[in-house]
């Protein structure tokens, strides 16, 4: 059991679902108290030591379905023999395989133990002997998916099946009593196709819910540091499940302090009052605090081609974050201005990202009539406490750079943070405007990759309301 | 593992599996899932806390409560909000009687001190009576210690944990794991007798995962039609069974909307309460659209609902059988 437990928690892991030893601990104790009679008492019990936020709940049920149906008989010969039997099965560990099939070897003139086992048809008893021939050969650490044949192959003959075929041979050939022998002959021999294909399903199985998280991992690191223009179609998803999950992880870091007690500093008023409860003698010295403010951050993104995907992210980003950052005003241009705030009020942040884009994303880049539009349209939010994000190339096909409006917006704001999707050795090329626009602003960075975007999120988050 | 004696008046069948503790809660009118019931039912036998989670109005601190008078246990109840800090969820001096006490005593100072010659003798002569005012006469406990302090266990419910800061978290966390607490000036309190512990969660904020790793996790959702249809029978059992089938399935339509606070089960229960007494046999478009504010609590929700309210409701009052 502990073993079908600990594999079952290695399935979870790779979903994603943290688990901690401490909580596999809990698990087995929980499962030893509850018992293992019923699949959904189990799935309880297990849901309730392991799974610890809602996100995880649903992981989880999938997982267990998956991980204990592994034995439901799925060939049609069985008749009828489902209900509580795929989690029993799973559970007892049946004789050692090996054994067996060495043993069926030494005396020759009976069938061997596999043959035995594919005529009695109990499909049951032969996915727990395809299960434990896969541990034999380790198959949980199988990590490439063209590893697929070669393990089915280790099953194979950990089951014992040359002494199958052997007997195959045997049966075709018995001289005496042809018939019945040849058709036993085919029978097994067709019992045997059977075999191997349900060998290669489990093997295919045991990949996806094993071995892919490593490889889920691998893909995930090199998506990282990928240029977001770069990122292709079928990544799209994968990515943006990234985002919201470091998102998440952002978001948990900074939501936690949302004051800061000056220490040695008396709030007399609030002592005063406590103190007189009793006597007006201060027991209770209150300290004066502050709460830490949540500034308003204006992003105004850049939506035309090039430099969109960037802006996709960098707004799936922002809004992700609500819960630190629930003052997000955006805007996105290309020739003129638009306020999106709305929009991403009304809409999940992908699909308000591309009603966006789709929306607004056509004509040619304008910064001048964007920092106008940006200062008479964002008005009294851009004070002294808000923070403005500019991302764009700053390649303005050569019109009006329009710099003193650019210094003007960063005037009034308390940082003007610019994006640029360019290198350093790309300003000031062409049309680029980015070396003028850089004296204007508080801050140019990098943001290429989602690890940019990460970074930038973070030192956000760490430098709101330090003043 | 240390082994804990659990309570003599609790070793009875009242826990002796999940079905039992389904059917005992049934008895008192708080229908609950399998998952419900395996949770407490753990939480007693591992003497874990269990963390709720779930929209408001599944009937998180219900089962609390529901919990308490199963068992028989009493209820001690400690509302989290931000700021929440030691002296109002532990313990607190008795300033005010301290501080009287120093009064009345200090007639009996010059008695005790009699024949102490000088400050040290004095001081010397002060210590030989203890910190009486730093005992537990003194001691004013609030919910967290009252609850370790009951002689037959107690049932502390922590509510809404995630109003409360990220430091009170931790300060829960070695009450939570060893059921015992540290006050400075007396020492570490254990519990007398290991009480069941529940916290509640809106979601509010993600609760940290030091929390979580002590806590069995329990998520109650909205119920499906068929266990809200039992809880509304329970409850409004003069509700008529045709009428229940099509509140049912109205709310369970109107959950799958966009809304921003679908309705909860609290709010199924107003409303059939609400229906019985506008003496409803069916729902018709007119009453649905006067009460709907018994099952929305914004305005835009009861818009929006209002706008597809023909359709919705054609749905719900087909039969479902």
């Amino acid at each position: 059991m502990e073993h079908s437990l600990t594999r079952f928690v290695r399935v979870l892991r790779n979903a994603e679902v943290r688990v901690s030893p401490a909580e596999t601990l809990d698990a087995a104790r929980a499962l030893e108290i509850a018992g293992y009679e019923d699949r959904e008492h189990i799935r309880a019990v297990l849901s309730a030591t392991l799974a610890k936020t809602v996100d995880e709940k649903a992981i989880f049920d999938e997982c267990f379905d998956r991980y204990f149906s592994w034995h439901a008989p799925q060939n049609e010969q069985s008749e009828g023999s489902d209900g509580d039997e795929p989690a029993a099965g799973s559970f007892p560990i049946p004789a050692d395989m090996h054994a067996r099939a060495e043993d069926s070897q030494a005396n020759e003139g009976e069938l061997s133990a596999l043959t035995q086992l594919l005529m009695q048809g109990d499909q049951t008893a032969i996915q727990m002997a395809i299960e434990a021939a896969g541990r034999a050969v380790g198959l949980d650490k199988m990590r490439i998916f063209t590893q697929g044949g070669l393990f089915s192959r280790r099953i194979l003959d950990a089951m014992g099946w040359a002494a199958m075929q052997a007997d195959v041979l045997a049966l075709e050939q018995r001289p005496d009593d042809a018939t019945p022998g040849h058709s036993e002959g085919v029978q097994l021999k067709q019992l045997g196709k059977q075999l191997r294909e349900q060998v290669s399903q489990h093997v295919e199985r045991s990949y996806l819910m094993y071995g892919s998280g490593e490889i889920r991992e691998l893909r995930e690191s090199v998506l990282r540091s990928a240029r977001l223009t770069n990122i292709e179609r079928r990544d799209l998803d994968r990515l943006r499940k990234m985002v919201r999950r470091i998102a998440r992880k952002l978001a948990a870091r900074y939501s936690r302090k949302r004051r800061v007690y000056k220490r040695g500093l008396l709030d007399v008023p609030r002592t005063l009052r406590a103190a007189s409860a009793h006597d007006g003698i201060m027991f209770e010295p209150n300290w004066k605090q502050q709460r830490k403010d949540r500034p308003v951050l204006i992003a105004v993104c850049d939506v035309s081609g090039s430099v969109s995907a960037y802006s996709r992210f960098l707004l799936m980003f922002l809004y992700s974050l609500g819960d630190v950052l629930p003052r997000v005003r955006s805007f996105v241009f290309s020739s003129e201005l638009t306020d999106v705030t709305p929009l991403f009020r009304d809409n999940p942040p992908e699909v308000a990202v591309e009603i966006a884009r789709q929306r607004y994303g056509y004509g040619s880049t304008d910064y001048g009539a964007a920092f106008r539009g940006l200062l008479e349209a964002a008005g009294r939010d851009l004070d002294s406490g808000a923070t403005v994000v500019m991302l764009g190339d700053g390649r303005n096909n050569y019109g009006d750079p329009a710099l003193a409006e650019l210094r003007e917006i960063s005037r009034r704001a308390k940082r003007l943070i610019w994006l640029s999707p360019e290198a350093e050795s790309a300003w000031g090329t062409g049309d680029s405007e980015m070396l003028r626009y850089r004296s204007a602003c508080s801050e140019v960075r990098l943001c290429q990759t989602l690890t940019h975007l990460e970074r930038f999120a973070d030192d956000l988050l760490r430098n709101r309301s330090q003043n | 593992m240390n082994e804990r004696t659990l309570p003599p008046r609790l070793q009875t069948d009242l826990l002796s599996s999940p079905d039992e503790i389904r059917t005992g809660f049934e008895a008192m009118r708080y229908i609950c899932s399998l998952q419900v019931a395996t949770t407490v039912y753990l939480a007693y036998h591992l003497q874990k806390p269990i963390l709720v989670e779930g929209p408001p109005g599944v009937g998180k601190t219900e089962l609390a409560k529901t919990t308490a008078a199963y068992l028989g246990l009493p209820l001690v109840r400690l509302q989290c909000y931000e700021g929440l800090d030691e002296s109002k969820a532990l313990y607190e001096w008795k300033y005010g009687k301290q501080l009287l006490y120093t009064q009345i005593l200090k007639d009996q100072l010059g008695d005790v001190l009699k024949g102490a010659h000088g400050l040290a003798a004095s001081v010397e002569r002060l210590h030989t009576f203890g910190d009486i005012f730093y005992s537990e006469e003194f001691l004013e406990p609030r919910p967290l210690l009252k609850a370790m302090r009951e002689p037959d266990g107690a049932l502390l419910l922590i509510d809404e944990v995630d109003k409360a800061d990220q430091e009170f978290e931790s300060l829960l966390l070695e009450m939570l794991s060893d059921y015992q607490l540290s006050i400075p000036e007396i020492g570490t309190v254990r519990a007398k007798q290991t009480p069941l512990v529940i916290l509640t969660s809106n979601n509010t904020r993600e609760v940290s995962d030091a929390l979580k790793r002590r806590c069995l996790h329990l998520y109650i959702p909205f119920p499906d039609a068929e266990l809200e249809s039992c809880i509304v029978r329970t409850q409004v059992p003069e509700v008529t069974d045709s009428l229940r089938q099509q509140l049912v399935a109205f709310i369970q339509a109107i959950r799958e909307l966009d809304l921003k606070k679908p309705p909860a089960v609290s709010e199924s229960i107003d409303w059939a309460r609400t229906l019985l007494l506008l003496h409803a046999e069916a729902l018709d478009e007119k009453l649905v659209r006067d009460t709907l504010n018994v099952l929305l609590k914004f305005e835009d929700d009861i818009q929006s609902v209002g706008d597809s309210l023909h359709s919705v409701l054609a749905e719900a009052r087909k039969p479902a059988r």
